[in-house]
């Protein structure tokens, strides 16, 4: 009855009761002096109870206050030393709690009483932090850190979270441990000591805690870290002394770091940028960090277009003109000279790639990368660029030399002897060596092109004779080694925090990892990370890497996290790495097919500029032989059509008049029929262009009023020497180019004359393009177009700025290289000119 | 509705702050011959009472918390040592400067009957302490306590209140025996 009443009464205090059960409840009251009484006593006891439970608090806050003369109160900065390691560590175990009842007098006395019954060494002061049940961090005067979580306790073996006590002791000198009297003995083997430290916990009623799993984390510094060393725990024997039993390994937490602040890049890469005051943005330069990944584009290519070759544009005209002669089956070149190629293994993964040339008896090519005439071009043997090798010096020509036409042409290019007729080689077998050294491994092709002229005598020269080879040589050489980009690129994401990865013990290993070049080491960490750091680290020294032992010994343990995550991770990390791949390579081919679009528009420009001065030169001479047969018969009174229809000796009129011509020779012409005499007169133009070394292109553009095409002048070294046709008005225009632009100079009336050194003008390309093509339209009615041209010469110059790019560009990844490539491999020439950025 | 429940963390702090100044009123209960073990118990008991009595509403603090606690401390004095009859009440000379009002006697009542909760037990005196002191719920206390369910614990605070009355009822007839004398 009466247990029911205190229900009744508690939940009517608690206003828990209905409207009605109130109602009646206080009408029970007011009827029933029992009940009355009851409601009374129960609240006079309630308010006992509320008053006790304030003596309990005042009691508590009692103990704290006396406890904390000895408290250290927490608060100290988190600061993980560099070194750890804790040799020996030790949880007291056993001994009785007292429940005696305390007078507050003596509480404070008591206390420690009660709580130095606990310490395990002797003679030892004690020091004692004051947990608040939030996870803290403590250190010691001697700085041993403390590291307590409300996950640390256990009372009575459930977990406690609330205030505690921590007793801590610490034996680390030799003299502590001597004057505690402690041992340093294992069952029957002695221990080294790097220290002894005792840790307890009490509730602040000063119940004895336990230590959880997760337990305490101590991070002891120390001098010296010295391997092996194991965590004992410490059993009190008889006597007073200790046996150290169950040694564990230690471990010491990773130091979590965001993987936003992490650094994996190579060691040298970011401050080389910096020194060269790069972009700073990390998606510039994890951008640019991609592209240095190797095999980007599977398929081999022509590195660094620098210069689209000039024998590219003979070797298409070559290829007609080989078409043409094979056509009327006379005598081609390929009969005439053999090549051949073959590879000679050298040490040190060098070979030398042979070319052996077969000339048959009588003819003769021009010496290797020299141009001497007759040859239109020089005899040349190249490879292509690859990445595959690099060149070690030159092409060798180890082919006996020669003989030149002069003793000048000898001294120039340095040809033993000579001869009055041409340079030749001394045999009819010629061997050219190039040497190169590989680097890679496996078997592969070397491909190249070869080019040559064959001429029998002075006179007699077939056409240009161009081809290509491709000789297969292997290699043992280590694959160019270093750790892919795109697989660092990979874990260095934000799903990677809270792992192994995400520490600062990684981003300290990082380093070490680049400098093994070696992927494998790498795969060692990203592909365990649920194992502890120092287990990796003794794989990675077993693997041939002493010098991880370093971070062995550390004893690194792990980031825990559980299987679903770590699967999760995996497949991201497989998946990522792909992915950044594709994106380097989609990158590196965009920026691959602009520079090939620009090359093959310059290719172009430069193809129909062979084909248009071809054209113009033969419309020219043309033109100009019309006007000069003109000219000649008005002189000896004749009129063309009369000389075509009456034949023979006209013939030699026509031919006397194209001979000067051609020659550009003033001539005196008979009429053997009339005696009469006909002048064409050539006068010597001759001018020098101040400073032309600057200018990459020069020319000086003719104009005659008297025909429609226009001429084209080459200068030689800054030179011009021209013979002027006396009968003819001449327009010129000197033009210099470079890659800052255009220079200019304009003669309105050019006579045949020597005009001495004139300089030219700088003029904007709209400025230059109006002038010229003013001079040109003006002459005549139907000058010839020089639009073509024009926009040829304006291709050429915008190819200077994108080449001068190129070479910055090309000079940029050169010397960025050796930061990522950074295994002895810095003779590896980078020859690409594209920058991803 | 009862008195609110205190709360219990604004006390220890306050609590904190008060017992600073314990060395002084030990200092001061010294020179009227009161041993340190004893000023320490009135101290305490003062702070009770300070607590309880700042909870009441109508009372205004006239003064700093601490003359109030001195203050009490030395009408605490006055009584014990008036019981004891070690000195004559007249002898005493001590400045009580107020005569306890009737707030103040019933208090003292209330002081006298809770000692009678000292033999309520371990365990009622935490459960009744974290329920009623602290405003703990059920399920909690069950877990602190190593309590299987709340339900068990529920049905044990019943036991607990109904000892506390039982202890109390006992105390109070008592006390209103030793009266009559």
């Amino acid at each position: 009855m009466e247990t029911n009443w205190n229900q009744l009464i508690e939940r009517y205090l608690n206003n828990e009761l209905s409207a009605e059960d109130k109602a009646a409840f206080e009408t029970e009251l007011q009827g029933n002096p029992e009940l009355r009484k009851e409601f009374e006593l129960h609240q006079l006891t309630k308010e006992l109870i509320l008053r006790n439970s304030l003596r309990t608090l005042v009691n508590q806050s009692g103990k704290w206050f006396h406890l904390k003369k000895i408290l250290i109160n927490s608060g100290i900065a988190l600061v993980i030393a560099g070194a750890l390691t804790a040799a020996v560590y030790f949880v007291a175990s056993g001994g009785n709690k007292s429940n005696k009842k305390e007078t507050p007098e003596l509480m404070e006395k008591s206390m420690i009483e009660n709580l130095e019954k606990y310490l395990a060494f002797e003679n030892v002061n004690p020091e004692y932090f004051k947990f608040t049940g939030e996870s803290d961090v403590f250190l010691s005067a001697s700085g041993v850190l403390l590291s307590i979580t409300d996950n640390s306790f256990l009372l009575d073996g459930k977990p406690y979270t609330g205030e505690a006590i921590v007793q801590w002791q610490e034996a680390q000198k030799a003299s502590d441990i001597v004057k505690a009297g402690l041992s340093t003995i294992s069952g029957d083997k002695l221990l080294e000591t790097q220290g002894m430290f005792s840790l307890n916990a009490f509730t602040p009623e000063g119940k004895k805690l336990e230590l959880t799993k997760e337990g305490v984390y101590v991070q002891v510094p120390v001098d010296e870290l010295k391997k092996d060393m194991k965590l004992f725990t410490g059993v009190p024997g008889k006597n007073g002394t200790i046996d150290w039993q169950n040694p564990e390994e230690l471990e010491r937490l990773p130091k979590p770091k965001n993987m936003a602040r992490m650094d994996l890049f190579p060691p040298k890469y970011e401050p080389k940028l910096n020194e060269l005051k790069w972009f700073t943005e990390k998606t510039k330069r994890d951008s640019l960090y991609l592209s240095f990944e190797e095999n980007l584009s599977e398929a081999q290519f022509l590195w660094g277009s620098d210069t689209v070759s000039s024998e590219q544009q003979i070797k298409r005209s070559v290829k007609e003109n080989r078409k043409s002669s094979t056509l009327q089956g006379i005598e081609k070149p390929e009969d005439m000279v053999r090549w051949s190629f073959s590879v000679e293994y050298l040490n040190n993964n060098e070979v030398n790639i042979v070319a052996t040339v077969n000339l048959e008896e009588n003819w003769m090519v021009g010496i290797l990368n020299k141009s001497i005439s007759p040859f239109t071009i020089p005899t040349r043997f190249r490879l292509d660029k690859s990445p595959d090798f690099a060149f070690v010096g030159e092409a060798k020509d180890l082919s006996p030399i020669a003989w030149a036409i002069d003793s000048e042409t000898a001294e120039k290019y340095q040809i033993k002897k000579y001869c009055k007729e041409m340079a030749i080689y001394e045999s009819s077998l010629l061997v050219f060596k190039q040497k190169i050294k590989l680097l890679r491994r496996g078997e592969f092709e070397i491909s190249g092109n070869f080019s040559c002229q064959v001429c029998k005598a002075q006179s007699q020269c077939l056409p240009p004779y161009l081809g290509e080879f491709t000789v297969q040589v292997s290699s043992n050489v280590e694959s160019n080694k270093h750790i892919p980009p795109s697989k660092v690129l990979a874990i260095w994401n934000k799903k990677f925090n809270n792992t192994n990865l995400a520490t600062q013990d990684f981003e300290d290993r990082m380093k070490a990892i680049h400098e093994t070049c070696n992927e494998k080491v790498f795969d060692v960490y990203a592909k365990n990370l649920n194992e502890p750091l120092w287990k990796l680290d003794q794989r990675v020294v077993k693997m041939g890497y002493p010098e991880f032992q370093v971070f062995a010994d550390q004893k690194v343990g792990a980031v825990r996290i559980n299987d679903g995550h770590q699967k999760n991770l995996d497949a991201f990390y497989e998946k990522a790495i792909e992915s950044i791949r594709e994106k380097g390579r989609q990158n590196f081919q965009t920026a691959r097919g602009r520079e090939r679009l620009w090359d093959t528009e310059v290719q172009k420009e430069r193809d129909n500029e062979v084909l248009r001065k071809g054209l113009r030169e033969s419309a020219n001479l043309n033109e100009e032989y019309g006007f000069n047969l003109a000219n000649v018969g008005k002189q000896l009174g004749k009129t063309l059509g009369f000389q075509i229809h009456n034949g023979g000796p006209i013939v030699n009129i026509d031919k006397y008049v194209w001979d000067a011509t051609v020659a550009r020779q003033s001539t005196v012409i008979t009429d053997p029929e009339t005696g009469k005499t006909a002048r064409i007169t050539y006068e010597p133009l001759s001018l020098e262009v101040k400073e032309s070394g600057k200018y990459n292109k020069l020319y000086l553009y003719l104009f005659s009023k008297e025909i429609n095409s226009y001429q084209r002048l080459d200068f030689k070294n800054g030179k011009l020497d021209y013979n002027l046709n006396g009968d003819m008005n001449y327009r010129a225009f000197v033009v210099g180019m470079n890659e800052k632009g255009y220079f200019y100079h304009q003669i309105n009336e050019l006579k045949a004359e020597d005009l001495g050194m004139i300089s030219l003008e700088e003029i904007s390309e709209k400025e230059f393009d109006k002038r010229i093509n003013t001079l040109n339209e003006h002459r005549t009615d139907k000058p010839m177009s020089l639009k073509d041209e024009l926009k040829w010469l304006f291709k050429e110059k915008a190819n200077y700025t994108v080449q001068k790019k190129r070479r910055e560009n090309a000079a940029f990844r050169r010397e960025i290289r050796p930061t990522i490539y950074s295994c002895g491999q810095s003779e590896i020439p980078d020859n690409t000119s594209i920058l991803v950025q | 509705m009862e008195k609110p429940i205190y709360d219990p963390l604004e006390i220890k702090k306050e609590l904190g702050v008060l017992y600073k100044h314990f060395p002084e009123v030990k200092r001061l209960l010294r020179t009227f011959g009161c041993d340190g073990v004893t000023a320490e118990d009135l101290f305490q008991e003062a702070l009770i009472i300070y607590l309880r009595k700042k909870n009441d509403p109508d009372f205004d603090f006239q003064l700093a918390p601490i003359h109030f606690i001195k203050q009490t401390c030395k009408l605490l004095w006055y009584n014990s040592a008036r019981k004891e009859q070690k000195h004559g009440a007249t002898d005493l000379k001590l400045d009580v400067e107020e005569v306890p009002d009737s707030w103040m006697e019933k208090e003292l009542q209330y002081k006298q009957l809770e000692t009678a909760l000292t033999k309520i037990g371990k365990q009622c005196k935490e459960l009744l302490h974290l329920f009623y002191g602290l405003g703990w719920n059920m399920v909690d206390i069950a877990n602190k306590l190593g309590m299987r369910n709340d339900k068990v614990a529920k049905a044990q605070k019943y036991r607990c209140i109904q000892k506390a009355k039982d202890l109390v009822q006992e105390a109070q007839l008592s006390f209103e025996s030793s009266n009559q004398y």
